[in-house]
């Protein structure tokens, strides 16, 4: 099991870096709707560094959502998925290797880029580990509700507005408890509280999302 | 424990039916395949050759019957005999070279990759799959089915118009590797419009649009 996890885990990776532009293109989504910000809310400083952490977050959860059209649709429509199921391993498996692959590939770019963000917005880079660490938890529990709504909407028209309309408002106690790590470094405030917060959340999407997005594929393959 | 040699036993298929919105696709379906049998289904394009290949595959659900493996009940997603389901979409990955696509689902079923090249897929390995024609991503597809396996169990072969977009020196390399299969105890099922494995006397199911 461990080893086939690896070895889709392995494919993804490869295929994602053959289309690099697509995460290309989901950085430069993220620092349009970074850049924005700013000058809807004016240049001042300190009104900047307030809002800072929250816009970054919010930005790290609308420019992953589109994205999520591409993580099992393209094995779908190829035929891969149908591949999978006859594969003696659970589809789960499969599943679960793709959205940790699609999480590093959207995750690790974001964190490279944080410091410019930071600059940008005036948040002092000695707070980076303490946010880095909470969007990297942030985004891996927001990959996991993609993969559970795009194994749903699978097959379904217009599965791309259909997933978002899924994800956002499922994604919310992320977004808060990841908002609330930032204040509490503005604050300086112990942050551990709303980290393992966090990190409860992740766990319970784990054991949520595998065998559902399990279903949505199954479901997927047996309806079209 | 009941003592089961997937082997000895037939794989039955019992009235099955598809319905479609407002249209029956096929009803009543039967068929009993041993080991080394081979069945051939044959109609007009939308009789549902293909539907029916899908429900024995297990991707499709049929409204009423059942398939069984002997006595017990058989589901195709958790089959105990691997399956092979061959057609269109082929499930490989346009942007990853013929060769690694290959390699890609041997290692997912622990499988090694073939020693004799019947299909001649080595002229074209390290192309990208979206640059082959079709007729050398048929080849490339019917591949799947000389993988190299450790356990004896003979496999279900499901083909859905095998022979497509293949020349006349391909398709018989097809039959000899079809011919080859059932003697080792393999199962065949194919959906065709062309003559295939006709010397062997295969069962024929005749599809027609309702």
């Amino acid at each position: 099991m461990i080893l086939i996890f690896w070895q889709y885990f392995w494919r993804e990776f490869e295929i994602s870096i053959s289309q690099a532009t697509d995460i290309l293109s989901q950085i430069g989504f993220f620092m349009l709707i970074m850049v924005l910000f700013p000058l809807a809310l004016g240049p001042d400083p300190d009104q900047l560094k307030e809002f800072g952490i929250a816009i970054i977050w919010i930005a790290a959860f609308v420019s992953i959502v589109p994205a999520f059209e591409r993580l099992f649709s393209d094995d779908y429509s190829h035929g891969f998925i149908e591949k999978v199921a006859h594969n003696a391993q659970p589809l789960g498996c499969y599943a679960a290797a793709k959205c940790f692959c699609f999480y590093l590939i959207s995750t690790v770019p974001l964190l490279i880029i944080l410091p410019v963000i930071f600059l940008m917005v005036g948040i002092d880079l000695s707070v980076y580990i303490e946010i880095a660490l909470s969007l990297l938890l942030g985004m891996f529990g927001m990959t996991l509700l993609g993969g559970i709504a795009s194994g749903l909407v699978l097959g379904a028209r217009r599965a791309a507005i259909l997933g978002a309309v899924l994800i956002l408002p499922l994604s919310l106690p992320l977004l808060i408890f990841g908002c609330m790590t930032g204040l509490a470094l503005m604050d300086s405030t112990p942050i551990k509280p709303h980290l393992y917060l966090l990190i409860a959340t992740d766990l319970c999407l784990v054991v949520v999302s595998i065998p559902v997005m399990q279903l949505g594929l199954k479901n997927a393959i047996e309806n079209d | 424990m009941i003592v089961f040699d997937p082997l000895k036993e037939s794989l039955s298929i019992s009235d099955i039916t598809l319905l479609r919105p407002q249209k029956l696709v096929f009803e009543g379906i039967n068929l009993t395949l041993g080991s080394g049998d081979i069945c051939l289904l044959k109609g007009p394009n939308g009789a549902g050759k293909t539907s029916l290949l899908r429900i024995i595959a297990g991707f499709l659900r049929a409204n009423t019957g059942d398939l069984r493996f002997g006595p017990v009940l058989f589901d195709p997603l958790k089959s105990i005999i691997p399956i092979w389901y061959v057609g269109s979409p082929f499930g490989f990955h346009p942007s990853l070279s013929a060769e690694k696509n290959l390699s890609q689902i041997a290692s997912m079923r622990r499988l090694t990759m073939p020693v004799e090249d019947i299909f001649f897929t080595q002229s074209f390995a390290k192309q990208a799959v979206r640059t082959l024609s079709s007729g050398q991503l048929q080849r490339l597809a019917l591949s799947q089915l000389l993988l190299q396996s450790k356990s004896s169990t003979p496999a279900l072969w499901l083909l859905d118009e095998p022979k497509n977009a293949l020349d006349s020196f391909y398709s018989l390399a097809l039959e000899n590797l079809m011919e080859d299969h059932l003697r080792s105890g393999g199962r065949i099922i194919a959906a065709t419009h062309q003559p295939l494995c006709e010397h062997l006397s295969p069962q024929i199911i005749q599809l027609d649009i309702k």
